[in-house]
């Protein structure tokens, strides 16, 4: 008991003696050409700051300062291997933890039409979806689409008729730069035969607080049964009124889109 | 002290080493120094705190010395415009309710009396007043470029004022020209602007007067969405560009051989409070950057910067005293007040 006592003494007397400005670190960049790739990709850590290392792990958890330091560039060939790295230094408070997902090409995607994005954020052209670029979260960048208005409709033409197992969306989510997920994400797949459109799967999205940041944000939609289909249409609805925890509650949110896999 | 009370006081010491082993570099932990090389620095972020409900800040922009060593803090809160500490921070005296937009303000020695130029981003003027805040001179939208149709068009940011008197602004959040006047506020010329030439900006947030190569004076120009000052004669014509690979750089200041900016953000983490300061040596090489990562030159190249240490959220200016300290003031970072570091010598 006075052990204990005399220890919790300690620590409230000592910690004036070391009051002073705390800081955290900055989270770690992670610099890379895409998520998006065939075959194998480079993965690379800097942190330019003395007396601080990055710790990194593949098993999807908190990095601790027992999961490997990074030293040199990570190779990375399987897809959907997640990268997380945190900063840790003594005179600092451990950085948050940043991280990126790899995804590794699918089926050959002949074309695409979309909804034309704002003039401000056009992409690189029609093919801006299924050109294996993008995974940053730099809006300036030329790999997103930007939208505003409040629907998107995107029609994809597969290489050939195949069995459809998913269909993976990649969203940038910054909700302090009223950027938001679609509220509703909706696939629908082609049946030559009847030469009509049926439900392929959806996906409604709540959200009722705002994340940390700017992250990328992949969704896959799986469908109820069994599809074999050459042609995709997806319709994607932007938020049209932030929620009310937002600063600019009401006012319409923009939707920012890089990629679209299938499956 | 008694026998009874010294082994009480070994004990809590010994008992904080051991159960608290990130305490025992305590020491180290006292010494939190930002920066690198010869720039390094102490932070102290209570500096310039004040009570709130009297003197309140929104913005705090920028911030200059005058001659008798006071420390002048420009915010676009219109309960004071201008707050006057001394270099401890205490508080000396305020004024300006006009300035709505406050953003840009610079100091100059016109004859031995100090005026202040303030841009003005929601007046679309740039305002002479003296230090007790009388207005000496208003400059409107410059018209005479034919380049603006109304006044909404030119929301100036920054001015510099060269020796003999001529006035350089800089139109940073309208159309990034730099328009040139005489002491009297006649226009002489204007040039940059957007494009995509060398010579053209984008977001030209800031405009300095260097005069470090004293036979060579020139004006260094922020292009700040192009993380880049960019060097011109005093007549407007395009020299050369200094790149800062990831650095929204603010305006530059020059003072004794360095070159110092804010970095309001880094270019990898966009709107994410990732702002740090950096020092350029008389080369225009970055030596040191204070909250942010380590300068290195690659065959010439200067390796992206960005943010590493959370000590600022978005800096916006920083200031230089006659002892070297610097003055931080930051953009929409909670109404803090400006923080002041101390040279690590």
């Amino acid at each position: 008991m006075i052990k204990n006592l005399l220890f919790v003494f300690s620590c409230i007397v000592s910690y004036p003696l070391f009051a002073q400005d705390t800081f955290q670190l900055a989270p770690p960049l992670l610099q890379y050409q895409s998520v998006f790739f065939t075959g194998k990709t480079i993965l690379k850590i800097k942190f330019a700051q003395e007396g601080t290392a990055v710790h990194y792990n593949l098993n999807g958890i908190e990095p601790t300062v027992k999961d490997p330091v990074y030293k040199k560039p990570l190779s990375i060939t399987n897809n959907f291997i997640t990268v997380k790295a945190k900063a840790f230094g003594n005179n600092f408070h451990p950085s948050e933890t940043v991280s990126v997902t790899f995804i590794k090409d699918g089926k050959q995607i002949k074309s695409i039409e979309q909804t034309t994005p704002n003039v401000k954020y056009p992409g690189s052209g029609t093919s801006t979806l299924i050109d294996n670029k993008g995974g940053n979260t730099q809006t300036g960048s030329n790999t997103w689409m930007g939208y505003n208005c409040d629907t998107v409709t995107i029609t994809l033409n597969l290489a050939k008729q195949e069995r459809v197992n998913n269909v993976l969306l990649d969203f940038l989510q910054n909700e302090g730069g009223w950027i938001f997920l679609p509220e509703q994400i909706v696939v629908y797949w082609y049946d030559k035969k009847s030469k009509r459109f049926y439900p392929f799967g959806k996906e409604i999205i709540f959200m009722d607080a705002a994340t940390t940041g700017a992250n990328c944000n992949y969704r896959i939609i799986n469908p109820k049964e069994k599809i074999n289909t050459d042609k995709i249409l997806i319709r994607l609805y932007p938020v049209k009124n932030m929620p009310a925890w937002h600063s600019n509650k009401g006012e319409h949110a923009w939707m920012f889109i890089d990629e679209i896999k299938v499956y | 002290m008694n026998r009874r009370k010294f082994i009480q006081q070994s004990a809590i010491v010994t008992t904080g080493l051991a159960c608290m082993p990130s305490l025992l570099s305590a020491k180290e932990r006292d010494e939190i120094i930002l920066g690198h090389n010869n720039k390094r620095y102490r932070i102290d972020t209570k500096w310039g705190t004040l009570d709130f409900n009297r003197y309140p800040v929104k913005d705090c922009h920028e911030m200059v010395q005058d001659s008798k060593g006071r420390i002048i803090l420009l915010t676009n809160e219109i309960k004071n415009n201008v707050i006057i500490y001394d270099k401890k921070g205490k508080l000396l005296t305020t004024w300006g309710s006009d300035y709505p937009g406050a953003h840009g303000l610079t100091i100059f020695n016109e004859n031995g009396a100090e005026v202040l130029f303030i841009c003005d981003n929601n007046r679309h003027q740039v305002i002479k007043t003296d230090l007790q805040g009388k207005v000496l001179l208003t400059l409107d939208y410059p018209k005479e470029t034919r380049e603006y149709n109304k006044a909404e068009e030119y929301i100036p940011t920054e001015t510099s004022i060269a020796p003999n008197g001529d006035i350089y602004v800089a139109d940073g959040y309208g159309k990034d020209f730099i328009i040139q006047y005489d002491s009297k506020g006649n226009y002489i010329r204007h040039w940059g602007g957007r494009g995509t030439e060398e010579k053209h900006l984008k977001n030209a947030h800031g405009v300095c007067y260097d005069n470090r190569d004293k036979n060579n004076p020139v004006l260094i120009i922020t292009s700040r969405e192009q993380n880049a000052f960019k060097r011109y004669t005093l007549e407007g014509k395009y020299i050369d560009t200094i790149a800062l690979p990831g650095a929204w750089v603010c305006r530059p200041v020059i003072r004794g051989e360095y070159l110092y900016a804010a970095v309001l953000q880094s270019q990898s983490r966009l709107w994410q409070q990732s702002g740090f300061v950096t020092i350029l040596d008389k080369d225009n090489k970055v030596v040191s950057n204070i909250g942010g990562s380590t300068p290195a030159y690659n065959n010439n190249q200067l390796d992206e910067m960005y943010q590493t240490v959370k000590a600022f959220q978005y800096p916006h200016d920083v200031c230089i005293d006659d002892e070297e300290n610097l003055y931080v003031a930051q953009w929409n970072s909670g109404h803090v007040y400006p923080y002041k570091l101390t040279p690590v010598v």
